[in-house]
């Protein structure tokens, strides 16, 4: 009787066309559309060299010192500028056309051209800065000291560096992972939408279907257990399908840990039906307030999760942690991005405990509402 | 006018549905202005400020000298001396670099035997080069003062070393016009406009057009003493009213949240370009609504159609990040010109009609597409009445 109920309900599920497409395809498409925002962006912050022009006038010519250190600066392995010596009209024209990020008139003291603010072009006036600083000190020290000019023209010329670079992690930085991880939290939770389903299935009071079911003769946590059984092998289906196609059609890295990946998304699938579940049974109004009241907190949740902005994860976690904490959406996420960036870390059993705890906590209110009710007419 | 008073019974309750995507608009415009702000102007240069953190594990007067140097070129954020701490921090951005000065750094450097600062980073980031350049020319010039004033002192040291760094280069900026429109955030409000504008669209008019398309009520009307020309224009009024002012509406809410930018020649045009993407977006909704067959498909379609366009056609992400074959595959949608026409838009300095040009010729463009789903809509919508 049970394996009975049990694949009727999955091949009802299977031919609900909405579900099918919240809990499977739109993420799918979510996902993709993800994908093909983000891919370039992550090369947003690698340093490549800056565009400078250097305009060649007469007072070029007079500071030969100055165009070779911009020269060796622009030689190496690691060059720091990309420099073109040019005429000024030339020189506008490229600015205007971003090719370089701002160009240099040599002179006393030199000027630089922009056409606005931006990291590149603060690098290009640090340095030119640091030329005028130099000649400053060196001024200054030089009439106090006369005899020191040798020793500090030696010091200026050892370009010394003083900062060491210490690695923390091996693992690769890309927060652009965290909008997947949301999306996979989103995922989880759009499986509440398979909770109200099975609860107003054998809720009397929510659906004549249901009211049917409540007089065979069949108990009625059977009925429900079947139901419920059915969905999470549903959602964990579709789940694992949108895992496959992020990692191997859209190349999403989420470390090295399968199954305590498929643990994440398990636990995270039960979550999600079970807070389903537990606001159909306690949300005394129409289907439509109790889908409304899903999406708010699947929606919120993957918000402040980082679905749509990466960063909101973090600014919650470090300024208002209890939401953090409180919030299924983050825990889910946060234990994915344990996984990948602190392989198998307390935090991530942290966050397995907490999303247990709420799928433990939705299922004992879910039990308690919805058993054994008796009406007097329907 | 009955068809158009029922139109406008049937958008009114749904309003609040609509809603929501007014208030995601102002609630993302809101988050965006705030990190943002509003004095990023173009005639002005300012420095870049890179967000990092120092910890320092001795408090001297050479230290404090070089967290105060640090801070022309950074903004110091406090994060927690943990492993997972900084992790984290770097993991988000939040700081691009975490340095840390060791114990016996300000002796090493009053003795000329300086220790190196050890800095943790995002590997080959851009950030973290104005940062190591800063510190080494701290170092230079603390190294030259040194050299130059042997009895010099700590205090004295990073005085001058500290006086010398406010030395700064003039910086020129270029095509500085006050006509042209400031800031970046005015072409986000309007690119933004797009997905809000499109999804109430299609919802709104789809679901006018389920009523209308149901079987029975197809039947009722055509026996009805009204022509049919007199039902469309009755029709096609209510929803170029709904267009208008859900158009009305979003583009007041784009001009208050950039009040600065209100007058300029730049956002007439913008407005322009928001009424012909308007048009486009309606004859892409009556095609749709021609289409789908049922309420909850109305909402995974537009959903769909809303979002696709807006990802591949630089709406949530600058066209410039999107791979070229994306954008080939955007052009196919109005959302691409429209965004594509903004970003022009917000480069213009000239207002004659050579530097108009190519803005006039997307405004055709998107006009074209309007035309084109809405002749496909009239053949789907003839075909249909044929068969009911």
């Amino acid at each position: 009787m049970f394996l009975h109920n049990f694949t009727y309900r999955v091949k009802c599920l299977l031919r609900q066309k909405s579900l099918v497409f919240w809990t499977m395809i739109f993420p799918i498409a979510l996902a993709t559309f993800f994908y093909i925002a983000l891919s370039n962006i992550r090369t947003i912050d690698e340093f490549s060299p800056i565009g400078v022009a250097l305009i060649d006038n007469e007072a070029l010519s007079a500071q030969p010192a100055f165009k070779e250190t911009l020269q060796q600066l622009a030689e190496g392995e690691r060059p720091l500028f990309d420099l073109t010596v040019s005429d000024e009209s030339a020189a506008l024209e490229m600015l205007k056309d971003y090719e370089i990020s701002g160009f240099i008139k040599a002179g006393v003291t030199p000027e630089l051209v922009v056409l606005g603010s931006g990291l590149n072009q603060s690098i290009l006036k640090n340095f030119l800065d640091q030329y005028s600083q130099n000649a400053a000190a060196i001024t200054e020290i030089v009439s106090m000291n006369p005899e020191a000019l040798p020793a500090l023209l030696e010091s200026l010329s050892m370009s010394q560096n003083h900062v060491v670079e210490k690695g923390i992690t091996e693992k690769p930085m890309n927060p652009m992972v965290i909008y997947f991880y949301a999306l996979i939290a989103m995922a989880c939770l759009y499986g509440s939408m398979y909770g109200l389903e099975e609860v107003n299935r054998v809720q009397a009071n929510l659906s004549t279907k249901a009211a049917r079911i409540n007089i065979a003769p069949v108990h009625k946590l059977k009925v429900f257990t079947a139901g419920v059984l059915a969905a999470l092998l549903m959602h964990f289906s579709g789940l694992l399908i949108l895992l496959a196609y992020m990692h191997f059609v859209l190349g999403v890295a989420f470390g090295d840990h399968l199954i305590q990946l498929l643990v994440v998304i398990f636990v995270g699938s039960i979550m999600g039906i079970s807070l389903g579940t537990f606001i159909s049974a306690v949300v005394k109004k129409s289907e439509g307030v109790k889908i409304a009241v899903v999406l708010v907190v699947s929606m919120l949740g993957s918000f402040l999760a980082g679905m749509n902005i990466a960063e909101v994860k973090y600014y919650i976690a470090e300024n208002l942690p209890i939401i953090g904490y409180l919030n299924p959406a983050t825990l889910l996420s946060d234990a994915l991005y344990a996984l990948y960036y602190y392989d198998f870390s307390i935090r991530f059993f942290i966050n397995i405990a907490g999303m247990s705890l709420y799928s433990l906590l939705f299922c004992t209110l879910t039990y308690f509402i919805i058993r054994g009710r008796k009406y007097a007419s329907l | 006018m009955p068809v158009f008073n029922v139109s406008m019974k049937i958008i009114k309750k749904n309003i609040p549905i609509m809603l929501i995507y007014i208030f995601v608009f102002v609630m993302v415009s809101m988050i965006v202005k705030g990190i943002t702000g509003t004095d990023d102007s173009v005639s002005t240069f300012s420095d870049t400020l890179v967000p990092i953190a120092v910890l320092s594990e001795e408090n001297t007067m050479i230290t404090e000298g070089l967290i105060q140097a640090l801070s022309d070129v950074a903004t110091l954020v406090v994060i927690d001396d943990t492993r997972e701490s900084i992790q984290d921090a770097l993991f988000f951005r939040a700081v691009y670099m975490v340095v840390r000065i060791p114990e016996g750094y300000s002796d090493a450097v009053m003795n000329g035997n300086p220790i190196p600062l050890e800095t943790t980073t995002i590997p080959g980031s851009t950030e973290s080069v104005q940062v190591t350049l800063q510190m080494n020319q701290f170092m230079k010039l603390a190294e030259m003062y040194r050299i130059g004033t042997p009895d010099i002192n700590e205090e004295t040291l990073v005085n001058s070393v500290l006086e010398k760094l406010k030395n700064t280069t003039q910086v020129t900026v270029a095509k500085a016009n006050p006509e042209a429109i400031q800031g970046d955030l005015m072409p986000f409000f309007f690119n933004y406009l797009a997905y809000s504008y499109m999804f109430i669209m299609l919802l709104g008019v789809s679901t006018i057009m389920l009523v209308f398309n149901r079987k029975e009520i197809k039947w009722r009307n055509a026996c009805a003493p009204v022509t049919g020309l007199s039902k469309s224009l009755q029709f096609l009024l209510a929803n170029a009213i709904f267009a208008f002012c859900t158009g009305l509406l979003l583009v007041i809410l784009c001009l208050a949240f950039d009040a600065r930018n209100i007058f300029k020649p730049n956002t007439l045009i913008f407005i322009l370009n928001a009424v012909v993407f308007g048009i486009s977006v309606l004859g892409l909704s009556f095609l749709v609504g021609n289409l789908v067959k049922g309420r909850e498909a109305i909402s995974a379609v537009a959903n769909i159609i809303t979002l696709s366009s807006c990802f591949l056609s630089g709406v949530f992400v600058p066209q410039a990040f999107l791979a070229e074959s994306v954008l080939r595959v955007a052009s196919f949608f109005p959302t691409y010109w429209y965004v594509k026409a903004n970003t022009l838009i917000a480069n213009l300095t000239h207002f004659d009609f050579a530097s108009l040009s190519e803005v006039l010729g997307i405004f055709l463009i998107e006009l074209g597409f309007a035309a084109a789903f809405l002749a496909v809509s009239l053949a789907v919508g003839k075909r249909s009445s044929q068969r009911a």
